[in-house]
């Protein structure tokens, strides 16, 4: 493979926007991923721009078939399917996005001090404790640890820790091993390579080859396990509503909605069940997607492959 | 390799005496006092303290963990507050029905993933390829409880070709057992054939870049030689690491879907006893849980080092 500071000089520079141009237009999927996200994170910031009803309304028109009126149906109260839908974005957005930030400030450094330094006792110490966290099943230890919180909000001296923000704490802290592992592993195999050595050689320092060189290089397999935590901590929080554990009600999410729906999945009232699945596979899909655009936009090696760029 | 295998074994002792700790500790921290919990309403605080006594609750934490993992090592998990039965014959009697789906499931995962994979990376940008990526981003953007409803939808509702839920044990006919059991192992097969078909897809790609295939392809290597001994190999490196990490989905998609299907499996009992606050129940339960998924890690780790001996420094 050929290494980050030769292919500086030989790529001819180009703006930012420019490459995401080139590399959208050869991708459409990925291009109607990020309008997807943009129209996403629309209906995160202003919910009220896009629903037609109060998500909280009740209404006398119980559990009705979608309509120009209802665009997904009502459910057991009357409550409009759409507009709820709408206003869960903004949860389930910040969810993913919050806690994979935290999982990356702490697992990145751990994992590339392990790295580097393996084989050592900082590397064993680091790894054992990850072995530890990673050897429980993440939604098991979700559901554990949400039991023993509790899913009311905690009063501690003059703060409140709201219940969403335990969730997202917890969330954040059980993909911190993931991230750990998937850096460490990468960092040992760039450790070996012959760009290093080569670093290494003409004297730039450890730090240096570090930051520049091995994490760069390592950025590709992040960026993509990154996007797939935020894709896999949406469906997680959607898991842990949907067993009652995540959003409390009546405040709208997508798990939560499912959850309700299966009193009606026998009875044929197919729109409660299909609607707010159907937000969180597109939205999933869609950081799936993007992350996908990212990694073709981040990795030199895979774009110097490709003559049109 | 020997002494990378005692090495492995040695950590794997460590994890399992740090998870069955943090284990002790979590369920500890759930809220609620058992001894309360099976006393009546009117117990006074002197018969609670006679309870708690009884139940060794008002030992030194260390003891109690002691007694409990010097059991636990025996075997013997105690008694279900709830079910009021052995912790070991509800395990036993739930644990078959896991792992069936879990074994069929990933049957169906890896007889999907491994060939969807070379075919999606040996023809990269073509029909094929697309095809494969947009089928395994579906899969891992699914939710299997949404999947898990809409096949109820479908195939029960709609259709009534299968049963919306429930187990029969093979023993009493094979017909009805693979009707129970499809629905739910189809939904955890195909989330774990998109994610092991994305994992091995990035890192054939990313091999089949490196010089010692275009090596290996100078040389005059048959292109399937290359393919399937060089490149598969070194492209299962990164993908055993996912899916060991993915195997813990899998066994946590078993809640979900255990739930969804009214399966009688470990998952359900899991999440009901963790619901009850059934302490010997979870602690059994999550112990074997996390025992499971360490011994899939290890010999993740041996068949790593077997394919990478970089990996055995």
């Amino acid at each position: 493979m050929s290494t980050g500071s030769v292919q500086d000089v030989v790529l001819p520079r180009r703006g930012f926007a420019s490459r995401i141009w080139r590399v959208a237009r050869r991708d459409p999927f990925a291009t109607a991923a990020f309008v997807l996200l943009a129209l996403l994170l629309l209906v995160a910031i202003f919910p009220d721009m896009f629903a037609t009803h109060s998500p909280a309304r009740l209404g006398r028109n119980r559990l009705a078939e979608p309509s120009l009126a209802n665009l997904m149906g009502t459910d057991q109260f009357g409550r409009d399917i759409f507009s709820r839908c709408v206003y869960a974005t903004r949860v389930s957005l910040t969810v993913g996005l919050v806690t994979v930030s935290i999982a990356l400030l702490i697992g990145v450094p751990l994992g590339a001090l392990a790295g580097l330094r393996s084989p050592s006792i900082i590397d064993a110490g680091i790894m054992r404790v990850m072995d530890v966290l990673m050897a429980f099943p993440p939604i098991i230890l979700a559901i554990a640890v949400v039991a023993a919180l509790g899913t009311k909000d905690i009063e501690l001296g003059p703060f409140t820790i709201p219940h969403i923000v335990k969730l997202l704490m917890v969330i954040a802290l059980l993909n911190v091993p993931k991230v750990a592992r998937i850096v460490r592993a990468a960092v040992l195999v760039e450790r070996n390579e012959q760009y290093v050595l080569a670093e290494r050689a003409i004297g730039s320092s450890e730090t240096r080859i570090m930051f520049v060189h091995i994490l760069r290089n390592c950025s590709s397999p992040v960026v993509v396990y990154a996007t797939l935590l935020v894709a896999s901590t949406i469906l997680a929080e959607a898991a842990l509503s949907f067993l009652g554990l995540g959003i409390q009600p009546p405040a709208p999410s997508w798990g939560g909605m499912l959850s309700d729906s299966r009193t009606y999945v026998m009875s044929g009232e197919w729109w409660l069940t299909v609607f707010p699945g159907l937000l969180i596979f597109v939205t999933v899909a869609a950081f799936n997607l993007a992350g996908d655009l990212l990694r073709d936009m981040l990795d030199p090696a895979q774009l110097s492959r490709r003559p049109d760029v | 390799m020997l002494r990378f295998a005692l090495d492995r074994l040695t950590s794997l002792l460590i994890v399992l005496f740090g998870a069955s700790v943090l284990i002790f500790l979590v369920v500890r921290a759930l809220p609620g006092d058992p001894a309360i919990g099976m006393l009546t309403v009117n117990a006074t605080p002197e018969m609670i303290r006679e309870m708690r006594a009884a139940l060794g609750l008002e030992r030194p934490l260390h003891e109690q963990y002691l007694i409990w993992a010097t059991a636990a090592m025996t075997g013997d998990f105690g008694r279900s507050f709830v079910f009021a039965a052995d912790v070991r014959r509800l395990i036993a009697e739930r644990f078959p029905v896991t792992l069936q789906v879990a074994s069929i499931s990933l049957m169906i995962a890896l007889i999907i993933a491994v060939p969807a994979a070379v075919v999606a990376a040996t023809r990269q940008g073509k029909l094929a390829d697309h095809l494969c990526r947009i089928i395994a981003l579906a899969g891992i953007s699914m939710p299997v409880f949404w999947q898990g409803l809409l096949m109820i939808l479908l195939f029960a509702v709609t259709l009534g070709w299968l049963p919306a839920g429930g187990h029969v044990p093979p023993a009493s006919g094979l017909g009805p057992w693979a009707a129970h059991v499809a629905m739910p192992s189809l939904v955890l097969g195909t989330a774990y054939a998109a994610t092991v078909t994305r994992m091995l897809r990035a890192s054939m790609l990313d091999v089949l870049g490196r010089d010692h295939i275009a090596v290996a392809r100078a040389l005059g290597v048959s292109e399937r030689t290359v393919i399937w001994n060089d490149a598969l190999r070194n492209a299962m490196i990164p993908t055993l690491t996912a899916a060991g990490f993915s195997f813990g989905y899998l066994l946590a998609g078993a809640v979900l879907t255990e739930v969804i299907f009214n399966l009688p499996g470990m998952g359900r009992l899991l999440f009901e006893s963790i619901i009850a606050r059934d302490y010997p129940l979870v602690q059994a339960l999550v112990l074997l849980n996390v025992g499971v998924f360490v011994l899939i890690n290890l010999v993740m780790d041996i068949l790593y080092a077997a394919l990478d001996p970089r990996m055995r420094l």
